[in-house]
């Protein structure tokens, strides 16, 4: 998993499965890095093969955290796969994230 | 050319419809919502639509796919709310003046059909019924291959069968595949979309009957909209669900409760019947030469759902009582034959037995119907109400399968033959081996 | 196939047997779709196991099942947790709570869901259908290069039987666009079916058929188009009515249904089909529009080895349908041709027949003429006139020729020329009636029609008038001097009925300010919404009320005229209204009314 900090956007890519084994892992790494200044959270899901029920249970507490962070950040999910799509989809997730497809 | 489509998201007063799907993928007249729109849009010139979903995307998705249908290339994106079609222009359009169809066909908020925009379909369910009434002339376009108006006002679409003595009153509306039986009055102002089953003697005036839905014998339908086993009332506004799969039911999917020997079962246990006749006879015989009495009636519980002709929920079995092994079971081979009974199915229980069924996994003994051959009797289960009869008897009820069937079928046959033929000599239970491990072998 | 996994009870080790599973599934030609779903449910229930598992039961394995089909994969999970009612329905939590979506999850990939609960152990049992086939096509085992050839000569043979299939509708659809062209250009529908046919037995590989058409006018099949062009006339017609008829095509037109022939079963040797290609073997298709019967195709081969395929079968019924819609379609314009023609017709008679009713009417002395007409139909039976003899006496006529349309106004105008060149020769109305019925008694028997006719002749001088009535209304008088209006009855049989009729004259004083009304029937039984009739006693009030007060004849036949259109209304008119009123416009006043009027004057 890397994640960078883009000026004010903090960049997370590069996660090859978000599941019940990493999702803490995940959460508590994206937290630690949240840095004071920031404007967006985006989630590269371009290389993510699978997502489980606890991994999107991370994404929204991240969600949550960043609606707290500095008056309401927003959390973009970027290029997910088909099958984590459809996942996202299904559990009306697109209700609280951006998802944004290039 | 590119455009939009808005999907409507959270209509209350149409919370009864869009339970079990989004918005757009609601059928009209044979086609969904959406796809209506899409066909508009493609005879407008559009070749590239997104659809901008903030329900049930996915579904949305799996019902358009790529839109090559219609020669289009579309796009289901999720939204997180619904956008207004000025948002929607404003999101996606930007200040591109060319390139994108005219106001407003560019950005369309599907609450209604096309062409008809002064018809809000969502605002309650007595004006989607008024909707999809005033869209019947609209929808019965040329393109639609094979629909023919029998006479004014009087749609009826491709396979669809209705009996001579059926009454047509315009306006109405009979989908594809749509199977009407004698003696019915539909119309006016009835919609039965596509593979509707409607039996004998029923009624139906001002109502919208969706797809998949079988609506049974002297049924009357009345200022209703009518899907699978829900029910709502347009002109009233009330919603409930018919419990009794003889009035309505979907046809889309079946409960395993409903499952009844079919002809071919019955006609099989006839010709069993008539094999084995010897050795029943035989059997009888030998116990009035010894003085007992040879057949015993007993009392079975019919399974959930499956109460007699005239309400019973007890039928009457026989029993050979001083024959061996399977033997005993011969006189049920009449029930198999009158349908009472199928060829695999949970054994009867006596009603004092199933008072004792503890909890609702138990209870799934009588989800099943009741069979010559249970899956406890292939298994070796001696105790034939014991802990483990009544975990097989709830797993049968969950997975019954046509290959279980057979499986079970072929075993208890064999095991029957075995005994008619006198050949006790091998235990049964030797030879059973779970029916998942078997097909693993194979 | 089934596979059987355990692993330890903790999170880490979930995602490596759903991996484990994947590749299983992967390896059975699971469409990647459905193994994502799969793998997903899977993870999901496992990921339960794990987390709720009772404590003291931690040290125990998960117990995984998978059960794959050519058509369904089974998971069974066994859990030692405390286990829980699987709920009815399946909802997702609130969108911001971080958990509780995995049965959701399991529940919306998944086909069939159960969970039972043990004493020990739960188990969940888990199904999805597989929808993709695709992995029975290829199947993964390695094959030696005899198998792949054959393999690959399959797959040609199978797409060889596509692209037939594929040329054979094409070619359908090209037959039926290029005749619908055609047909556009011409009217012929016989040669049109010629054509469309002959095609047809090209893309099917027939050799002969036969198209029999119900012609409007007669339950009789008559053949319209066959394969053998000149000998067109050789397959009889065929009448539809027969029981237990030889022909199969009547059978077929009866039952409305396909029938198939062949070498077995054979055709009855008096079948014309046999007759007109023996031995063949195939297909007589009925066709129907609506409900209603159009005709039968008959379509065969005469090497009778092979049947017709489904596919062919097929491509039958469509051309067939679609000669039946043309069929239709060109009698729907034939017939509104001939109902544009018939109404050009009518028109044309409708203003020769105005043109014969006398253009302006005489003027006499104190007294004023007025008439009306108003045919039903644009052509009508109703006529009058007026004949003048001298400055003095004139001849009032109103007939009436029973029956409306065409042929009534025929005998309308034939009568308006006869009685101005009878009239020199008699005297009394009675005289000329019999002349009239002499002369047209023999044409009206022959066609079973009949006129009435009031014929009036009016006396100025004398103040009297004569009339003679042959079956016509009676004729309506009122004047000034008398309350009642006088019912004139002229007995007489109507001309063209008995062949020397004899007629009663009839003649009255004309009171002063008199109105004479003669009209026909159609004034009396007009008709309003209600079926209520006009009626003669509504006619004599009218009358009686005109009496008395100064009016012109004209002023009297226009409120008489509102009179009706009011009883009327919207109402079809029935039959033609004509009336003919003659009226005194001198200026006499009824003796009893004078004073009033005078003392309503201001001194």
């Amino acid at each position: 998993m890397k994640i960078e900090q883009q000026g004010e956007t903090l960049y997370v890519s590069e996660i090859p499965e978000l599941s019940a084994a990493n999702a803490h892992a995940f959460r508590n790494q994206v937290n630690a890095r949240l840095p004071a200044e920031l404007k967006a959270i985006e989630i590269d899901l371009g290389a993510t093969h699978f997502v489980d029920s606890c991994g999107l249970g991370a994404l929204i507490a991240l969600h949550k955290t960043a609606t707290r962070h500095n008056g309401g950040v927003p959390v973009r999910l970027l290029n997910p796969t088909p099958s984590v799509q459809l996942l996202i989809e299904m559990t009306q997730m697109h209700r609280l994230f951006e998802i944004q497809t290039k | 050319m590119k455009a939009l489509l808005i999907s409507p998201t959270n209509r209350p007063d149409l919370a009864a419809l869009t339970e079990a799907m989004p918005l757009p993928n609601l059928p009209v007249l044979g086609q969904s919502l959406v796809e209506h729109w899409l066909e508009h849009l493609a005879r407008r010139g559009a070749k590239q639509v997104r659809v901008l979903a903030a329900d049930r995307p996915d579904q949305v998705r799996r019902l358009v796919g790529g839109g090559a249908r219609w020669g289009l290339h579309v796009d289901v994106i999720p939204e997180k709310t619904e956008l207004t079609p000025a948002q929607a222009r404003a999101k996606y359009r930007g200040d591109a003046a060319s390139g994108w169809l005219s106001e407003p066909d560019d950005a369309v908020l599907m609450d209604h059909l096309p062409g008809r925009s002064d018809r809000n379909l969502c605002a309650s369910y007595a004006d989607w019924f008024a909707g999809l009434q005033e869209f019947m002339p609209l929808a019965a376009a040329p393109h639609r291959l094979g629909l023919t108006e029998r006479a004014p006002g009087i749609w009826v679409g491709r396979h669809t069968r209705v009996a001579p003595s059926v009454e047509l009153r315009a306006p109405c509306w009979l989908g594809k595949h749509v199977r009407v039986g004698p003696e019915c009055v539909i119309g006016p102002g009835a919609i039965l979309e596509d593979r509707v089953l409607v039996e004998g003697r029923s009624r139906i005036t001002n109502s919208v009957v969706g797809p998949d839905t079988f609506v049974g014998t002297l049924t009357a339908l009345q200022n209703s909209l009518a899907w699978g086993s829900a029910l709502v009332n347009w002109r009233a506004g009330t919603c409930l669900s018919v419990p009794d799969p003889f009035v309505m039911s979907s046809l889309a999917k079946r409960s395993p409760a409903a499952k009844q020997a079919g002809l071919a079962g019955r006609f099989a246990a006839w010709a069993a019947l008539a094999l084995t006749l010897p050795w029943g006879l035989a059997a009888i015989m030998k116990s009035k030469i010894s003085g007992r009495p040879a057949l015993r009636p007993v009392v079975g519980v019919r399974p959930r759902g499956q109460a007699g002709p005239r309400g019973e929920t007890v039928l009457t079995y026989y029993e050979l009582e001083n024959a061996p092994g399977w033997l005993r079971r011969w006189p049920q081979l009449w029930n198999v034959a009158r349908g009472e009974f199928t060829w695999v199915g949970n054994r009867p229980l006596r009603p004092d037995q199933a008072e004792q069924l503890a909890n609702d996994f138990e209870r799934l003994w009588l989800a099943a119907p009741v069979g010559l051959f249970s899956l406890a009797d292939t298994m070796g289960c001696t105790d034939a109400f014991g802990d483990e009869a009544r975990a097989h008897a709830s797993f049968y009820a969950v997975q019954a399968n046509r290959r279980l069937d057979w499986s079970i079928l072929r075993r208890g046959w064999q095991a029957w033959s075995r005994n008619a033929g006198g050949a006790r000599d091998r235990t049964e239970s030797a030879t059973l081996v779970s029916p998942s491990l078997a097909e693993a072998e194979e | 196939m089934t596979l059987r996994l355990s692993f330890a009870c903790e999170l880490a080790a979930v995602r490596p047997t759903a991996q484990a599973v994947r590749t299983f599934l992967e390896a059975q030609g699971l469409h990647p779709e459905e193994t994502a779903a799969c793998d997903l449910a899977l993870t999901e229930a496992c990921n339960n196991a794990v987390e709720y598992v009772r404590p003291e039961q931690r040290q125990e394995p998960v117990e995984v099942q998978v059960f794959c089909t050519g058509s369904l994969v089974e998971f069974q999970i066994k859990d030692r947790t405390p286990g829980f009612d699987w709920p009815a329905p399946v909802t997702l939590p609130p969108a911001t709570c971080e958990r509780g979506r995995g049965l959701f999850i399991i529940q919306s990939l998944m086909n069939e869901v159960s969970y039972t609960r043990g004493p020990l152990v739960n188990t969940l049992v888990m199904s999805k259908r597989r929808v993709y086939q695709g992995h029975r096509m290829t199947p993964p085992a390695p094959v030696t290069e005899k198998e792949a050839r054959l393999r690959l000569a399959e797959c040609q043979h199978t797409i060889r039987n596509m692209v037939r299939e594929l040329c054979f509708r094409s070619e359908s659809l090209s037959a039926i666009f290029r005749c619908t062209a055609e047909l556009g250009r011409t009217d012929n529908l016989e040669g049109f079916s010629q054509r469309l046919l002959n095609d047809l037995i090209l893309i099917t590989g027939a050799d002969w058929f036969i198209l029999r058409l119900v012609l409007p006018g007669g339950p009789q099949l008559v053949a319209v188009a066959s394969s053998e062009r000149g000998a067109r006339s050789e397959p009889p017609s065929l009448p539809t009515l027969q029981q237990n008829p030889a022909s199969i095509e009547i059978r077929s037109a009866q039952a409305g249904e396909d029938l198939q022939f062949g070498p077995s079963p054979g055709l009855s040797p008096d079948d014309p089909i046999q007759q007109f290609k023996p031995d063949s073997a195939g297909l007589v298709h009925p066709i129907f529009f609506g409900e209603t019967l159009i005709g039968t195709l008959a379509i065969g081969r005469s090497r009778a080895e092979s049947p017709f395929t489904l596919e062919q079968i097929e491509v039958i019924h469509t051309f067939a349908e679609f000669l039946a819609i043309q069929v239709v379609n060109t009698r729907l314009q034939d017939e509104r041709l001939q109902m544009r023609l018939v109404s050009r017709e009518l028109e044309i008679a409708r203003d020769i027949q105005r043109a014969l009713l006398p253009k302006s009417l005489p003027r006499l002395p104190g007294f004023g003429l007025a008439a009306y007409y108003e045919s039903a139909r644009q052509v009508g039976g109703d006529f009058y006139n007026v004949l003048s003899v001298s400055e003095n006496s004139f001849w009032l006529v109103v007939a009436d020729v029973m029956g409306k349309g065409v042929p009534a106004a025929m005998f309308a105008a034939i009568l308006r020329n006869l009685v101005p060149a009878v009239l020199p020769w008699v005297r009394q109305p009675s005289d000329l009636l019999g002349e009239l019925n002499r002369l047209l008694y023999e044409e009206l028997s022959r066609v079973d029609m009949f006129i009435t006719a009031q014929l009036v002749l009016v006396d100025l001088d004398r103040r009297q008038l004569t009339a003679a009535g042959a079956g016509h209304c009676p004729i309506l008088l009122a004047n000034s001097e008398q309350e009642q209006v006088e019912v004139l009855v002229t007995e007489g049989m109507p001309l063209g009925v008995v062949p020397n009729a004899s007629f009663q004259d009839v003649t009255v004083r004309l009171g002063s300010g008199c109105r004479v009304l003669l009209y026909t029937d159609g004034l009396t039984e007009a008709g309003n919404d209600s079926g209520e009739l006009f009626g003669q006693s509504r006619l004599m009030s009218w009358l009686q009320n005109t009496t008395g007060r100064l009016a012109t004849a004209l002023n009297l036949k226009d409120e008489l005229v509102a009179e009706l259109d009011r009883f009327q209304l919207a109402a079809k008119m029935q039959d033609d209204q004509t009336f003919l009123l003659l009226a005194e416009e001198a200026e006499i006043f009824n003796p009893r009314r004078v004073p009033e009027r005078l003392a309503s004057v201001p001194a």
